[in-house]
């Protein structure tokens, strides 16, 4: 049922005016004369009926004028069709809040333009419709405040990661005394949604928020992903193509290292499909970093590129906790690895650990532990503050009995120590894993096991020759996987592993291994995203330079978060370190053509509207049966005010 | 014509009747104009045959005894005209717009100054009063006595009563049995037709006749934008309406009754004079002389 509101209902103040229409009609109504007349033979009936008539079309003509009064005054007054929550974005106090997604997904163009610039011509168009322009925002992504919009804007698309959620934080902690109304134009990607919902429901329930999706109507897409280069005789870089929504019947996949085009390579995939492409090329260079582009007309060109560098190693921070002696040889192993690849390296006591030595870290190693310090015991307890990829070794004095792990891991088995009067020595479980494939040694009879901790559940990765576990994967209480040594590392009258040349081999796999099955390889970074500084803490300043050596950006060692803004190859300089490439990818989800809307049933203060009612239901204000109504009571009443009108 | 040295209409409504037809009539040439009649008089003018079925006594007896003849002698009669004047003393002859005089006042003044006019011209005037019924009537006579009481009569009348014009004009052509004039001031606000009948009764009976219609200029002019409670001044009827109604109604009702009346007085060769009661008396009474002199 519709309900009338106005706008401004303060002009009903004006209706006194009415109230001196019927004042001024009294007033000018001619006096009464009395009069003796000599015959009233002339006046017959008629006259009579005609005064009456008279009479009444004067009463008629003051009805008339006081209608015309309240209806120019309900004009003024604007009224609008309160169901229709849209209307109110004409009410000239209502500050009206636009947020344009700027997500890389947004540059899909499959037409005269792309769906971001869609959506600033709709801005535009709402704009010209809302007569008030004082009251109308939009975010901008890069000082991340709204500011007044004044003029046409036009769409720039940003590597970085959508900033939905300071814009509604802002729009929380504003005061308003009118109920805004938030404008989010979007192509509502799967991420957005639950971004939304949560950013709305810690809302003021009178702010409208309005979802208009620019989603595409059949999306479709062409995209690389996971550009990788391996060299062996030949350089083989491969990468994964895709194709989504439409199949791809001739792409061309180039590969270039430099600005040297090694090798390309015709590509077909079936609709909704993918599929790994490799290119081998004869061509040696000493640039072994460089991208693979697809050459293909789609909607989306940002993800038609993926970036490669052989050696895609940042610098991979190690703590080690434990005594500083006996955890020497760790550090040494490490070092000793693949050139570049762990460090820094930070051996530190359990006592002197501090939050920040755990958050910048890479990788924990956990040997022996102790006496854990605050920040330690902290992670310990709840891992899931700061979610970071460990190695425990366990420690097998008689009476330790590992109280930290059990309270991690969450266990509750009782760890006990085994020791063997023959000591043992491990052997590998297979050889085509990922850990163990290629490994220099299935078995080394050098290392001679003396003791081991017992009662660890978990997935057994290295064993021992009895079969008992010596490297255990197992999960802690937020799911992230730890390696569990059941001997300690380093120097240990447990074992002789530092001492072997199973040693160092082993602590590079399993290292390696940890970061991996956590996701934390390094080996891909996407442009927007936040990553930690390498080198927050140990003192070096990182400087970033582009594949052309053109500085980017200085991260202070004091910084502890970074991001790359855009997707390529960069150059890492970190003072007095060896200086390194890396590749950063473009963020493959904004290639995902998977749209979700709110759930308005769920949110009532989300209204979900497509570009084209939008603008309909916004413009056809003056439109409205309601409005064409008044105009035509209007028209009416002048009409009958003309016609009342009696001519002297 | 010499411009008007007469004071206006509503200047003489201060003085009593007589003094104002004296200050008329003062200033009005007396006889312009010749009898037509002939009668008995010292001064003789001719001979005519005898004709069959007139008086034997006409016959001038020495002058068959000479001559053998019979014949009439004719002589230059003194009392040349007749006149009646016809006084509508109705109750709607009393309206007056304010800064003029009543119709009923004009109208007596009126006729006071015609009565000087023509009794100083030896003619004999004679006065009837009229409201629903013929009221007082004076037989023409010539005298200054004749005068005095048509002075005394017209100033002893009262309006009152409705009109009934054309009843009353019966009445007095009734009367009437000599070849004369007669002139007749009202508001003629009666029946037209009735009026129109007694009318053709009168110039039946051989008068001439002047009717003067006396208005008020407001009523000529009768336009406001006022409302209105009426009064009519005859039947005491009340009647409320707005100005621009009463106008209408009252312009397109006088028309229509003017057209009707001076239309029948134009067949019947009677002199129809609208006076409006702002119009001087002077002008008036040259405008009778002037068509008696066409007349005669």
């Amino acid at each position: 049922m519709s309900s009338i509101s106005f706008f401004n209902p303060q002009f009903f103040f004006a209706l006194a005016f009415i109230v001196l229409i019927v004042l001024i009609h009294f007033l000018k109504r001619p006096r009464t004369i009395s009069l003796n007349f000599s015959t009233l033979r002339f006046f017959t009936q008629n006259a009579v009926i005609q005064r009456k008539t008279r009479n009444l079309r004067k009463l008629l003509q003051l009805l008339t004028r006081c209608a015309i009064a309240a209806v120019i005054i309900a004009l003024f007054a604007r009224p609008f069709n309160s169901s229709e929550p849209l209307n109110k974005l004409h009410y000239p106090q209502t500050p009206v809040y636009l947020w344009v997604d700027p997500t890389l997904s947004m540059d899909y163009t499959d037409g005269p333009m792309s769906i971001g610039q869609l959506s600033h011509s709709i801005i535009d168009s709402l704009h010209k419709l809302i007569p008030n322009v004082s009251k109308l925002f939009i975010f901008d992504h890069e000082s991340r405040n709204f500011v007044l919009k004044e003029k046409s804007t036009q769409f720039i698309s940003s590597h970085s990661p959508s900033d939905l959620e300071n814009a509604l934080e802002q729009i929380k902690n504003t005061n308003f005394e009118v109920n805004p109304f938030l404008i989010i134009l979007s192509d509502f990607q799967v991420p957005l949604k639950s971004a939304l919902e949560k950013g709305v429901s810690a809302l003021d329930k009178r702010i409208t928020v309005v979802c208009i999706p620019v989603t595409p109507d059949k999306p479709w897409n062409y995209s690389l992903s996971g550009a990788e280069i391996r060299t062996q005789n030949n350089i083989t870089v491969s990468t994964f193509v895709k194709a989504q929504g439409k199949s791809l019947k001739k792409g061309e996949l180039i590969a270039e290292t430099g600005r040297m085009r090694i090798g390309r390579v015709q590509v077909q995939i079936s609709e909704n499909e993918g599929k790994p492409v490799e290119i081998t090329s004869s061509f040696s260079s000493g640039n072994l970093m460089g991208k693979m582009s697809l050459k293909s007309q789609d909607p989306l060109i940002f993800d038609n590129q993926a970036y490669f560098v052989q050696q895609a190693s940042g610098s991979r921070r190690v703590v080690i906790v434990g005594d500083k002696t006996r955890c020497k040889p760790i550090t040494f192993a490490l070092n000793a690895s693949t050139k570049d690849y762990w460090g820094p390296v930070i051996l530190k006591d359990g006592t002197e650990i501090t939050f920040d030595d755990l958050d910048s870290a890479d990788l924990i190693i956990l040997n022996e532990l102790k006496s854990p310090s605050y920040a330690l015991n902290a992670f310990l307890s709840d891992p899931a503050t700061v979610r970071k990829p460990v190695i425990f070794a366990c420690a097998v004095d008689k009476n330790e009995k590992n109280a930290i792990l059990v309270e991690s891991l969450n266990s509750s088995n009782h760890h006990t120590v085994h020791e063997y009067k023959t000591p043992l020595s491990p052997v590998l479980p297979d050889t085509t894993s990922q850990l163990w494939q290629h490994f220099p040694k299935i078995r080394s009879e050098d290392v001679a096991i003396y003791r081991r901790c017992s009662g660890i559940e978990g997935e057994v990765l290295l064993r021992l020759t009895d079969g008992s576990p010596l490297l255990i994967k197992t999960s802690d209480k937020s799911g992230r996987s730890w390696l569990i040594l059941t001997t300690p590392l380093g120097v240990t009258d447990a074992n002789n592993l530092s001492e072997t040349g199973f040693f160092v081999p082993m602590i590079d796999r399993i290292c390696r291994y940890v970061l991996s099955i956590n996701k934390l390889t390094g080996e891909s970074y996407v442009a927007g995203k936040l990553y930690r500084n390498p080198f927050f803490g140990s003192g070096s300043d990182m400087t970033i330079f582009d594949d052309q050596s053109k500085l980017i950006k200085i991260v202070h060692k004091n910084q502890p978060f970074f991001h790359y803004e855009k997707p390529g190859i960069y150059k890492i300089v970190p003072a007095g370190q060896p200086s390194f490439f890396l590749a950063v990818q473009p963020d493959s989800s904004e290639s995902v053509l998977e749209y979700s809307l709110p759930d308005t049933d769920r949110y009532p203060n989300i209204i979900v509207k497509s570009k084209e009612n939008f603008l309909e239901a916004v413009s056809n204000r003056g439109q409205t049966l309601l409005n064409n109504l008044i105009w035509v009571i209007l028209a009416s009443l002048i009409l009958a005010e003309l016609l009342l009108w009696e001519r002297k | 014509m010499k411009a008007s040295t007469l004071p206006k209409p509503e200047q003489l409504a201060a003085l009593n009747l007589s003094l104002r037809a004296k200050l008329i009539v003062e200033g009005m040439i007396a006889g312009l104009h010749k009898s037509p009649y002939h009668g008995f008089s010292a001064e003789f003018l001719e001979y005519r045959p005898y004709l069959q079925g007139e008086a034997a006594r006409k016959i001038d007896w020495r002058k068959f005894a000479k001559t053998d003849k019979t014949v009439v002698r004719l002589f230059e009669d003194e009392t040349n005209l007749f006149a009646n004047i016809l006084v509508d003393k109705s109750a709607s002859m009393k309206f007056t717009s304010g800064k003029f005089m009543s119709r009923f006042e004009y109208a007596r003044t009126l006729a006071a100054s015609l009565s000087a006019i023509l009794i100083k011209q030896r003619d004999a005037v004679g006065l009837a009063c009229f409201d629903e019924n013929l009221g007082a009537y004076l037989p023409p006579h010539s005298t200054n006595i004749q005068l005095k009481n048509i002075f005394s009569t017209l100033a002893k009348l009262e309006a009152s009563d409705e009109t009934r014009c054309g009843l009353a004009i019966e009445s007095l052509a009734r009367r009437i049995n000599r070849r004369g004039m007669c002139i007749i001031i009202s508001d003629l606000f009666d029946d037209p037709q009735e009026i129109i009948r007694s009318l053709r009764h009168l110039r039946f009976k051989r008068q001439d006749v002047i009717l003067f219609w006396i208005l008020d200029p407001f009523e000529l002019d009768f336009s406001s934008s006022s409302s209105y409670q009426m009064h009519d001044l005859e039947t005491g009827r009340q009647l409320m309406l707005d100005g621009k109604t009463a106008s209408g109604f009252f312009r397109d009702g006088l028309q229509n009754h003017k057209k009707t009346i001076e239309n029948a007085c134009k067949e019947m060769q009677i002199d129809f004079n609208l006076i409006c009661t702002d119009e001087s008396f002077e002008k008036a009474l040259f405008r009778v002389l002037e068509k008696r002199k066409r007349l005669f």
